[in-house]
């Protein structure tokens, strides 16, 4: 029971190392920014809103799916601690 | 940014500063948009007619009313673009007060919702339209004062500042249509009178 619950804990909490949540920042803003701006050109470029919101709300999922998981390469580079001498 | 929840608050919270900014780009580009449009109207013709409207289920004193029928031509398609969700339309008539206590006015007597899809018509071709909202002045009559015709639009948007304007007369380029002459109903009736009795004199003389 214990070890079924710490699997859920780890796919819940979706911790990631200090290199990961560099990459997930950079990727959130510049990615949102560029998703904006394309979002606005689309829109008036074709004169219609709706391709704004389309192209808004299609980027902003994809931002969020591919920075929100756990994914495995947030996790290269593993903070690694002092190992604690055990006192025999 | 080092669990999930965080994460996801981050990139959720950046997407509304993100879509704000996204439609604050379109409320700015509504302006590189032009609004000129032009429009010919004439009117058909003015009826002033003695009555009493129904107020609050009592009826009121007897009064002139001005029941006004027009002729429009517009073409309102440089009001709509991709941030115009619909136009308002309407025509006012603008008449001097009565020269003592009260002011000028300004009368709303016919107005249109064009909304901004495919369906609709942005050209309007309108003869002998009758104006849907008779009207009648503050002291009763309307004694002849003089009325001057303005074709106004208030452009909504989707997002961003309403616009209003005045259409502009195809010809003259002025911001009246046309004007006319709000006849003492009185004085009409009195002068169409004696004209009858001088056609029927002229009649029995022969």
């Amino acid at each position: 029971m214990e070890a079924i619950m710490e699997r859920v804990y780890t796919i819940v909490d979706g911790f990631i190392d200090f290199e990961g949540q560099k990459m997930v920042e950079q990727i959130s803003t510049y990615g949102l920014i560029a998703f904006g701006f394309l979002s606005f050109l689309v829109g008036f470029v074709f004169q219609d809103l709706v391709y704004t919101l389309y192209v808004m709300g299609a980027g902003t999922v994809l931002t969020i799916l591919v920075t929100v998981p756990p994914w495995p390469v947030f996790n290269k580079n593993p903070q690694r601690f002092h190992v604690e001498e055990k006192e025999e | 940014m080092h669990s999930t929840s965080a994460r996801f608050q981050n990139v959720f919270s950046f997407f509304t500063t993100v879509a704000f900014t996204v439609a604050g780009l379109v409320a700015l580009s509504s302006f590189f948009f032009p609004t000129d449009t032009v429009a010919t109207g004439s009117i058909r013709n003015v009826q002033i007619a003695q009555g009493r409207q129904n107020q609050y289920g009592t009826l009121g004193r007897r009064q002139e009313f001005a029941h006004i029928k027009f002729d429009l031509h517009t073409d309102l398609s440089p009001l709509f673009h991709y941030n115009t969700k619909q136009v308002f339309l309407y025509l006012t008539t603008t008449y001097p007060g009565d020269g003592n206590k009260y002011s000028n006015n300004t009368v709303t007597i016919w107005d249109k919702i064009i909304p901004n899809n495919p369906k609709s018509k942005t050209k309007l071709a309108l003869k002998n339209q009758r104006a849907k909202y008779p009207f009648n002045d503050i002291i009763g009559k309307f004694s002849d004062r003089k009325a001057e015709l303005r074709l106004e639009y208030n452009v909504q948007p989707h997002v961003g500042a309403l616009v209003w304007g005045t259409v502009k007369d195809a010809d003259t380029g002025s911001e009246v249509l046309t004007d006319f002459v709000l006849e003492d109903s009185a004085k009409a009736r009195k002068a169409k009178k004696a004209k009858a009795e001088a056609a029927k004199a002229a009649k029995n003389a022969q």
